[in-house]
């Protein structure tokens, strides 16, 4: 509420921006439209991992939604991409997949996914998911990429179970 | 979300801990050399490093050692980094290692350019050294993800 009469009062504040990469074109017009009318996001569409990242420079959004499997460049490579340069490493990033595994899922967040969801998705579960990457701090991404990666030094893997 | 990779993350490290995995045979070209032995000394308690200033001298090691993990610069003395890139991820010897770029050439062509010859990761100078070990850690776990080995699940 508070912040619904700030964004009035404040002309100049403009809606957050979200980009979403598939190359699947009905369902890029069903996530931009969700992201649009209920969430209330700007949104920015590119077909293909390379053209995401053209676009991504292009216009800085807030939060982007990536597809795995596309032609050229993959959705696992262009998370790298922004993960990898110190100006773009915290973008808060989706991954959304129809690969929909357990493994795929480690795969997503070894790459650097805030969160992986499978598809098919709610648009509802999508917004939930933005929300809460784009909260996540500096320290969180640090913190979980360095407990994935095995490198904390007080990690005691799970006892018994599969092995 | 995180029950489901944590569960996977326990079972490897658990696994790793029984069975000791061979170190990561990771190959570092830059004609940097001081960056080059900078990065080596940040995975070298993990990996088994060698450090070659450029292309050709990479693959005379590569003779001696095939890398799992080819770590490069785009700018070479000798060849185009990009073309390296394509010829290591297309030779069939070759194609299964990962490649990482870090380099000080970072537009956004010289990324696309990278991942689409087949660059795995990319990162932009100067690289933290903690930054690039875990993202070495993350690289080597994607491919045991992704890639499960013929003996195990």
């Amino acid at each position: 509420m508070q912040d619904q009469e700030n964004e009035r009062a404040d002309g100049e504040r403009r809606a957050q921006r979200v980009l979403v990469i598939d190359d699947d074109p009905a369902l890029i017009t069903l996530i931009s439209e969700g992201l649009r009318l209920v969430g209330g996001y700007d949104v920015m569409i590119a077909t293909d991992g390379a053209t995401g990242l053209e676009r991504f420079y292009e216009s800085l959004p807030d939060c982007v939604v990536v597809d795995v499997r596309m032609p050229g460049l993959n959705g696992y490579q262009f998370v790298r991409a922004l993960r990898g340069d110190p100006a773009t490493m915290e973008t808060p990033i989706i991954v959304l997949s129809a690969l929909a595994q357990d493994r795929d899922e480690l795969a997503g967040m070894l790459a650097g996914a805030d969160t992986y969801l499978f598809k098919p998705v709610k648009i509802a579960d999508l917004l939930a998911a933005i929300e809460k990457a784009m909260m996540l701090t500096a320290d969180k991404r640090l913190e979980r990429k360095q407990w994935l990666s095995g490198n904390v030094s007080d990690y005691t893997p799970a006892e018994g179970g599969r092995s | 979300m995180s029950a489901g990779g944590g569960d996977y993350t326990a079972r490897m490290t658990g696994r790793s801990n029984q069975y000791q995995r061979p170190a990561l045979a990771v190959l570092i070209i830059d004609p940097d050399t001081e960056n080059a032995e900078r990065l080596a000394k940040a995975i070298n308690a993990r990996c088994a490093v060698a450090v070659t200033p450029n292309a050709q001298a990479a693959l005379a090691a590569m003779r001696i050692r095939m890398p799992d993990l080819i770590v490069t610069e785009l700018d070479l003395p000798d060849v185009g980094g990009i073309d390296f890139i394509k010829t290591i991820h297309n030779t069939p010897a070759t194609r299964n290692i990962l490649l990482m770029v870090v380099t000080r050439r970072a537009t956004i062509r010289d990324k696309i350019a990278a991942f689409q010859a087949g660059a795995d990761d990319f990162l932009v100078k100067p690289v933290e050294a903690q930054l690039f070990e875990i993202h070495v850690q993350l690289l080597s776990r994607f491919r045991q993800t992704i890639q499960p080995s013929p003996f195990g699940p």
